[in-house]
Parts: C-alpha cells; sequence; structure tokens
C-alpha cells in the first residue's frame, strides 16, 4: 500500500511539474506605449508601440535594420475590439504590465476622456503606473511613431524626458494614470495632465533618416499642463503657468527663475519649495517656502551686500508671488476649472461651509486668494562677486 | 484527549477566522458603509466585538469536553440538537461558500485570468481536503506556521506603504455623524467578528494550558482588530476614498505602490499571499467544522471528501459572477450573520438557564 501511494505521488509530481496556461516571454509582444486617436469615421483608433525583441537582444555590432519598437493601428467602436484587430498583424499576444505611457488625442480629450479611460481601469494586467499625456497639436499616433534620437525607445523618451522635466524645470508633471482616474472619480477636482508635442515635424520622423540628421531632427518635447473641464479638455497653461502650477501643487523639486534689474538679470534656482495652502471661507491662502540659489547674474549688484541680496530675495518672490496669481487668474476666470482642487480642498477642511456653498462654479470665481512667498537662503555659488563688479572694484 | 492543540495554534486559527473575512468582502463593506470613515467603524467594531469575545469564552466554559454540536445536541436532546446542529452547518456553509468564491475569483482575476474556476477549486481541494483528513492538530499547525509568514508580510507592507500615506486622505471626519461608521462597524462586527464562533469546534478539554483560553482569545481578538485597522487605515491614507470605492480588492490595490529603498517594488503579489493563507486556513476550518458537526471526531476520509465538493459546487450555482457575490455580502450576508449571532445567543441563554436551574 505504502509503495502504490509513493507511486501515486511520484506520478502527481510529474503531472503537475509544469504551469498551465503559461506564456513564454518570446511568444508575448511588450507593450510600451498606447496612443488613441479618433479616425475619420469617428472611431476610436488605437496605436500600440511595441518593443522589438528581436532588435533589442540583436548584437550591436551586428548590421541590423530593423527599428527598436513597431507600432500597430487598429480602429474601432471601443478600444478592446481595437486591440483584438491588431491580432490579425501581429504574430504575438500583447502584454500591457510594463506599459510607460498613454497618449491620448487633443481631439479625443476634447470629446470626453472618460470615454476612453475605462477600458485601462478593468484589465488587470496593466499596472495604473504608466503616465498619461495629451497630443498637442498632433495625433498621438505621430507622436508614438517619431523616432527620437537620445533614446531608442521613443516612449521611455517621453517618460524621461518627463521626469527630467518634473525634476529640474516644473513644466510638466508625472500624472500617472491613476491621478487621473482618482481625479476623474472625485468631482470636486478637475483633471490636468502634461501634454507633449513633436518639434521640427518632417516627412522621415518615423524613420531612421531622421535621426541621420544633425540639427532639425524631429523629435517628441514635453509641453504645458493641459486644462479640463468636466472631463473635456478646453486649453493649454502657457510654460510659465505650468510652473506656477507645480508651486501650487507642491510639486516643484527644482526650478529656475529669472529676474530683471537695471542692467541685466539674474537667473535663481529654486530648491526645496514647499507649498501649504490654508483655507478660510472664500479666502484661500497659498504660502510656499523656498530655498534658492543664484546660479547667474548679469546685474551690477553687490551679492555680498545684505540689502542687495534682499532685494534679488524680493524680486525672485514677487516674481513667483505674480506668476501664482496670473495662473490663479487664467484659471479661475478664463477656464473656470478647479484643476487645484480648491473644492476638495474646502470640502475637507470644513465640510459645514461648503454645505452651504449652492452653485460652486460661482463660488469659485468669487474666491480671494492671498499668495505668499518666503525665499530663506540665498546661496551664491562659488564666486562671492559678480566678475564685472570685482573689475569695476579692483579699477 | 487524542490529538490536543496548542493555545498558540488556537490563537492563530482565530486571527485568522477575524482577518480572512475582510479581504474583498469587510472592506467592500466598510468603504461603502461609512466611506472615508471607515477607520472609525473599526473602533465600533472592536468595541462591538467583545460580545462575540464574552460569548465564546462562556460557550467553550460549558461541558469543557464537547465540541458545539454535542454541546447543542446534550441540552435540547437529539431530535431537536439535530436540527439546531443542521442550521448551525448552514451558517458554517454560507462562510465556507462566499470565502471560497472570495479566494478564487481574486486569483482568477488577479493572478492567472485565463484560468478556469474549478482547476482553482482542484488545487485547493487538493491542500483543503488533505489537512482535513489529517484532522485538528494539522489543520492548527498550518495555520500558526501560515499566521507567522502572513505577520511578516503584513509587516512588510505597512513598512512600505507608510510613505504612501495621506492625511487629507481621511477627512472630512465624521462629515454624517456617527451614523455611517456605525453603519459600517457593525457590518464589519458581523462579517468578521461573529464567524469566530466557529472555534467552538475545538472542546477546550482538546486544548494544552486551556488555563489561558480567555488570555489567548483576547489576544487574538487584539492582533484581528489591530490588523483590521490597519489594513483599513493604510489602504484609505495611500488610495483615497475615490479609489478605494472602485477596487473590488483596493487592499490588494494598494500594495502595488510598495517601493522601499527605490529597488523592492511590484512585491504585491508575494505579499498578497497573507490573504491566500488566511482563505485557505478558514476554508479547512469550515470543512472541519461541518464535518465534525455531522459526525464527531470523524475518522472517514470520504467526508471531507464529499463536503467540500458539496460547498464548491454551491459556491459556483450560487455565485455566478461578482456583482452577485457583492450583493450578497452586502445585503443577505450581514443578515445571515444577525441569525448566527442570534442562534449562539440562544445557546448562551440556555446554558445560562440550566446553570441556574442546576444551581
Amino acid at each position: 500500500m505504502k509503495k502504490i501511494k509513493i507511486l501515486i505521488v511520484v506520478l502527481f509530481l510529474l503531472v503537475v511539474s509544469g504551469c498551465y496556461n503559461y506564456r513564454e516571454l518570446n511568444e508575448l509582444s511588450i507593450v510600451s506605449a498606447i496612443g488613441i486617436d479618433k479616425d475619420k469615421n469617428d472611431n476610436i483608433k488605437v496605436t500600440i508601440q511595441v518593443i522589438n525583441s528581436k532588435k533589442e537582444s540583436s548584437d550591436s555590432s551586428q548590421s541590423n535594420t530593423n527599428a527598436t519598437f513597431i507600432t500597430y493601428e487598429s480602429s474601432a467602436k471601443t478600444i478592446q475590439e481595437a486591440l483584438r484587430k491588431v491580432v490579425l498583424s501581429s504574430p504575438k499576444r500583447f502584454f500591457a504590465t510594463q506599459m510607460q505611457i498613454l497618449v491620448i488625442s487633443e481631439k479625443c480629450a476634447k470629446d470626453d476622456i472618460t470615454k476612453y479611460i475605462d477600458f485601462f481601469t478593468r484589465d488587470p494586467e496593466i499596472q495604473m503606473k504608466f503616465l498619461t499625456l495629451i497630443a498637442k497639436d498632433t495625433t498621438a499616433n505621430k507622436i508614438l511613431t517619431t523616432l527620437t534620437p537620445l533614446e531608442t525607445i521613443n516612449s521611455t523618451n517621453i517618460r524621461e524626458s518627463l521626469k527630467t522635466n518634473t525634476r529640474y524645470l516644473g513644466i510638466g508633471y508625472e500624472i500617472t494614470f491613476e491621478d487621473v482616474i482618482n481625479n476623474m472619480i472625485n468631482d470636486k477636482i478637475e483633471i490636468s495632465m502634461p501634454s507633449v508635442i513633436i518639434i521640427n515635424e518632417n516627412k522621415n520622423q518615423d524613420s531612421t533618416k531622421n535621426l541621420e540628421q544633425v540639427k532639425k531632427i524631429a523629435d517628441s518635447k514635453i509641453s504645458s499642463i493641459a486644462v479640463f473641464k468636466n472631463n473635456k479638455l478646453i486649453g493649454y497653461l502657457t510654460d510659465q503657468e505650468s510652473i506656477a502650477y507645480s508651486f501650487i501643487l507642491d510639486n516643484i523639486e527644482n526650478t529656475i527663475i529669472t529676474t530683471k534689474c537695471a542692467s541685466g538679470h539674474i537667473s535663481s534656482e529654486i530648491i526645496e519649495s514647499h507649498t501649504k495652502i490654508d483655507t478660510n471661507k472664500n479666502n484661500i491662502s497659498i504660502n510656499i517656502s523656498a530655498n534658492a540659489n543664484i546660479n547667474e547674474s548679469t546685474c551690477e549688484t553687490d551679492l555680498n551686500s545684505k540689502k542687495d541680496l534682499n532685494k534679488i530675495k524680493r524680486s525672485i518672490e514677487n516674481n513667483i508671488k505674480n506668476n501664482i496669481n496670473n495662473t490663479l487668474n487664467t484659471v479661475q476666470k478664463k477656464y473656470k476649472s478647479d484643476i487645484f482642487g480648491f473644492e476638495d480642498l474646502i470640502y475637507k477642511n470644513d465640510p459645514k461651509y461648503y454645505k452651504n456653498i449652492k452653485n460652486w462654479d460661482n463660488f469659485y470665481q468669487n474666491i480671494n486668494f492671498n499668495v505668499n512667498v518666503d525665499i530663506d537662503t540665498l546661496e551664491k555659488g562659488n564666486t562671492l562677486y559678480t566678475p564685472e563688479r570685482k573689475l569695476k572694484n579692483e579699477k | 484527549m487524542k490529538n490536543k492543540i496548542s493555545m498558540l495554534q488556537l490563537t492563530s486559527i482565530n486571527i485568522f477566522i477575524i482577518i480572512s473575512s475582510f479581504f474583498g468582502i469587510g472592506i467592500y463593506n466598510v468603504y461603502n458603509a461609512a466611506k472615508v470613515d471607515a477607520w472609525i467603524s473599526i473602533i465600533f467594531t472592536t468595541i462591538l466585538s467583545f460580545l462575540v469575545l464574552f460569548i465564546v469564552i462562556y460557550i467553550v466554559n460549558y461541558k469543557k469536553d464537547l465540541t458545539i454540536g454535542e454541546k447543542i445536541k446534550y441540552l435540547y436532546g437529539k431530535k431537536l440538537g439535530t436540527f439546531l446542529n443542521i442550521i448551525l452547518m448552514l451558517f458554517v456553509v454560507s462562510t465556507a461558500i462566499s470565502l471560497i468564491f472570495n479566494l478564487t475569483h481574486f486569483i482568477i482575476t488577479q493572478f492567472l485570468s485565463e484560468t478556469t474556476v474549478i482547476a482553482i477549486e482542484l488545487i485547493f481541494s487538493l491542500a483543503i481536503i488533505y489537512i482535513n483528513i489529517k484532522g485538528i492538530e494539522t489543520i492548527s499547525r498550518t495555520s500558526l506556521i501560515l499566521l507567522f509568514f502572513s505577520l511578516i508580510f503584513l509587516l512588510f507592507s505597512m513598512i512600505g506603504l507608510l510613505p504612501n500615506i495621506e492625511f487629507n486622505n481621511f477627512q472630512p471626519i465624521l462629515e454624517y455623524g456617527f451614523k455611517r461608521p456605525l453603519n459600517g462597524g457593525i457590518r464589519v462586527f458581523l462579517l468578521n467578528f461573529v464567524p469566530l464562533f466557529l472555534i467552538l469546534i475545538v472542546p477546550k478539554n482538546q486544548i494544552k494550558n486551556n488555563d489561558k483560553y480567555n488570555k489567548y482569545t483576547f489576544l487574538a481578538y487584539m492582533v484581528g482588530c489591530l490588523i483590521i485597522f490597519l489594513i483599513t487605515a493604510i489602504t484609505l491614507g495611500s488610495l483615497g476614498i475615490h479609489l478605494t470605492k472602485i477596487y473590488q480588492y483596493p487592499e490588494y490595490i494598494v500594495l502595488k505602490r510598495i517601493e522601499i529603498f527605490n529597488f523592492i517594488d511590484r512585491i504585491e503579489n508575494l505579499i498578497s499571499m497573507q490573504w491566500i493563507f488566511g482563505l485557505f486556513i478558514v476554508i479547512s476550518f469550515c470543512v472541519y467544522n461541518i464535518n465534525n458537526l455531522i459526525k464527531p471526531n470523524n475518522k472517514s476520509k470520504l467526508l471531507p471528501i464529499i463536503i467540500f465538493i458539496i460547498i464548491t459546487t454551491t459556491t459556483n450555482l450560487i455565485f455566478k459572477n461578482i456583482t452577485i457575490f457583492n450583493y450578497y455580502t452586502y445585503y443577505i450576508a450581514p443578515l445571515i450573520r444577525i441569525g448566527f449571532l442570534i442562534f449562539i445567543l440562544f445557546i448562551a441563554i440556555t446554558i445560562k438557564i440550566k446553570r441556574s436551574l442546576k444551581s
């Protein structure tokens, strides 16, 4: 009996040693990006960017004319249907877990972005950490088919550009798909997300010829923040407004502020910025504290003088303050969109007062903003004087 | 009494009973009922659950050699006792079917989307039937080992998720007063703590060092409450109420955010094993309960197989999809648990009357 048991166990182990319904890596097409457009018939046009594993795995010394990524296109009434149709032209099954970006065309975003989102929330294979962008003045298809010079996979190029932008400039902001969903289902915040454009558009942008040029190479570039109202794209902030947007939402890691003086300009790098927003009925105060480094000066100011340093400090503070006030004014009066989530903030901070607000849109127009900027320290880098002033002093 | 189990092993089963129903069932109820005040609900649950604790301790101390099924027969006679045992069995089946669906649905939707339910049920059936054939000692030993791993995974997930918590996700606090959190608290109490009566299938004399029964049961209750509170608060604090409400398994989705030292990430599948362990143990314990209610100290190997086949078939027949399951857990399951609570209260009152009559 014992021998029979052992035999059964051994046979069982032999049978169950493999995986059920397994998928080998070489049977999958790794999706790096998906683009959503509308075609002429008003159907959804899906562009799928797939990493060319054949190219990626080949020896770099061998000449290989294959592109590093391939795009597939398909149109249908729904994204799911369009994706399934692509199977007709792709020998491998799409695997979207490693997806890096989702690009939505302006046309779709203006229509109603919610129509193009549902699929991505339902599929358990898709991680919702991918970044979401709007294709500004172009189509998502063009964005995803443009070969970029510095990164072989163009979705990686866009993702890394956005990361760098967030870290060093603040015009863009890494908004994941999950953030978009959160803002979409929260009726007290409007959606906003970065946009991407194509610079130097040319006929060869989707072929390797584009990369053979030294200048005027077609490339994707992170652009300013797209503003939505009721889930529909209504416009874009300017670059300066996008920086102010990042300041308000406390997303500034590092940015450059250039201020004017009588004889030139001073460029300062803003670091360690923190934003605190307080609400008191229809008064909202935005308090920003940050440190700054003077990176470049063409002014005749004495950087060793406390008085002059204070002047610079005040001019940086005023610059940021004016920029934020202008941005708030644009968003509040021109777009009438609450992309900063002030409604949510008032609701959370003072729910009793919030209940008395009958019409948020009217209330929003009458909110008074009070912006306070405090630059704490000013560092000057390696030099104490500007070379010009040093020479003058010696004379 | 043979096959004695330790107090610590029993505690591990108690903890699993409390926390396993929270995954996908309790959490769905508490966020839907209490919304942003879900964490306050758990405080209410903690207070309410003292009731269950007292009843369990009270019943277990009556006729320490007997299981709950035998106690019922002793109290009400053979005919009425058998009838009441059938009702008790139905309560256990209702718990088991919701846990089986929760387990298989979680695995299918999150890991094995192309695998059939039957295949997953078959895999688990082998382990569940096997430990049931081996008896309570094996179940409790397995439970203790798996609890050890579960707590490590839980600790790991807590550490990984703490930086993600945003305190404004807990606001506004008590916007609609105590009504919503109380509703959520009662639901968690009914769904997570009322099944604690399942432990009554183990007679007190079958436990080593049973003089510490009260202390260890209280320990299990406290650990269970703490785990549920932490899961609720961390999930809400990380995802916010809007994202939490759209997911069937928000406590799994939130694990995707874990990133420790910038290189340990995408570990949600490993960490979510804690839920699978919990569901596996409690389903096994439910089968053990039914097995013992039908035939105390049963040595037959066939009965656990038949029981498991019946409850999995019932699960597949009742829960055709997640919508039906969510309707069941939100509207029907709490009512069934109220019935379960009244039933156990009825037994406790009978014991009280018998004791007072004797004295």
